[in-house]
């Protein structure tokens, strides 16, 4: 069934997005001891990739729908949008604020690609995850 | 009277030398099961990865497919990495398996998805990002080390 999708207007592009992580798979290690996250971190099966609205819940609830070894990395609603996806809203299990990004116009399997890796370089520019 | 012992020859040792000469242009360089150092723990990582269950990602994500680690083997196993660092290896969320490696600004991503097609994406770090398909793949891993 057609289902019509919205960008939710009430998230600004300063607004924070929220996303578990795995560091030990999706942090690779430098050789200066750092990790940086990888753009495998934002790939999902659908290609929609679940975020939670920063502004509406906290870390610890979102880490509590994962697993213990998880955590959480940040970035901003305008950063998604200018890679030419909208902010879908999309109640789950765990929390009301999650949404997903759901692409404007269809994308390849490789432009998903290209934008989960500019994902992970917008987080390693902006903080070194641990791991 | 002694006589000399007539052995068949099994092992070609009466090979002319002209013809061990022709030998060693038609096969390829010898590799080393040894080298480069890390293959072996990566080969053990990729196993690993079969161990991971389904929504290892806690966003639904698939465990890693058979075919995607055997595919990902083969394509090692076919490209020179010797002088390559250690690169990290990675599930994905569809059954797939990624390997990562980054020298300097340089980002390599390669990936097997899980009917063991390959691709990759070559970055610099803050620029552009190139894809492309595993033929070119060995060409990908001379621009990480700036060959």
């Amino acid at each position: 069934m057609h289902q019509t999708h919205h960008d939710a207007e009430d998230i600004g592009d300063d607004d924070l997005l929220l996303r578990r992580i795995t560091p030990s798979l999706h942090a690779a290690a430098q050789p200066d001891g750092t990790r940086i996250l990888i753009g495998f971190a934002f790939r999902e099966r659908t290609h929609e990739f679940s975020m939670y609205v920063a502004k509406e819940v906290t870390h610890e609830k979102i880490l509590s729908c994962g697993f213990e070894t998880q955590e959480i990395v940040e970035v901003r609603a305008g950063d998604v949008r200018q890679l030419g996806y909208m902010i879908v809203r999309d109640p789950d299990e765990c929390d009301n604020s999650h949404v997903f990004a759901k692409a404007l116009a269809h994308k390849t399997r490789g432009q998903i690609e290209k934008d989960c890796k500019a994902l992970a370089e917008i987080v390693n520019s902006r903080r070194q995850p641990r791991g | 009277m002694a006589q000399a012992l007539h052995l068949p020859d099994f092992l070609g040792l009466k090979r002319s030398r002209q013809d061990r000469a022709s030998n060693r242009r038609q096969w390829s360089e010898v590799k080393s099961l040894q080298s480069p150092a890390w293959l072996r723990e990566i080969y053990d990582r990729i196993s690993d990865l079969k161990k991971l269950e389904h929504n290892w990602d806690s966003y639904g994500a698939l465990p890693v497919a058979d075919g995607a680690i055997s595919s990902i083997r083969v394509l090692l196993s076919n490209l020179d990495i010797d002088d390559m660092p250690t690169p990290h290896v990675a599930p994905l969320p569809d059954g797939g398996v990624g390997l990562h490696w980054r020298v300097g600004s340089r980002d390599l991503e390669i990936e097997v998805e899980p009917n063991g097609a390959a691709h990759y994406l070559q970055t610099i770090v803050g620029g552009e990002s190139i894809s492309g398909d595993p033929t070119e793949a060995q060409n990908a891993l001379d621009w990480v080390l700036g060959k």
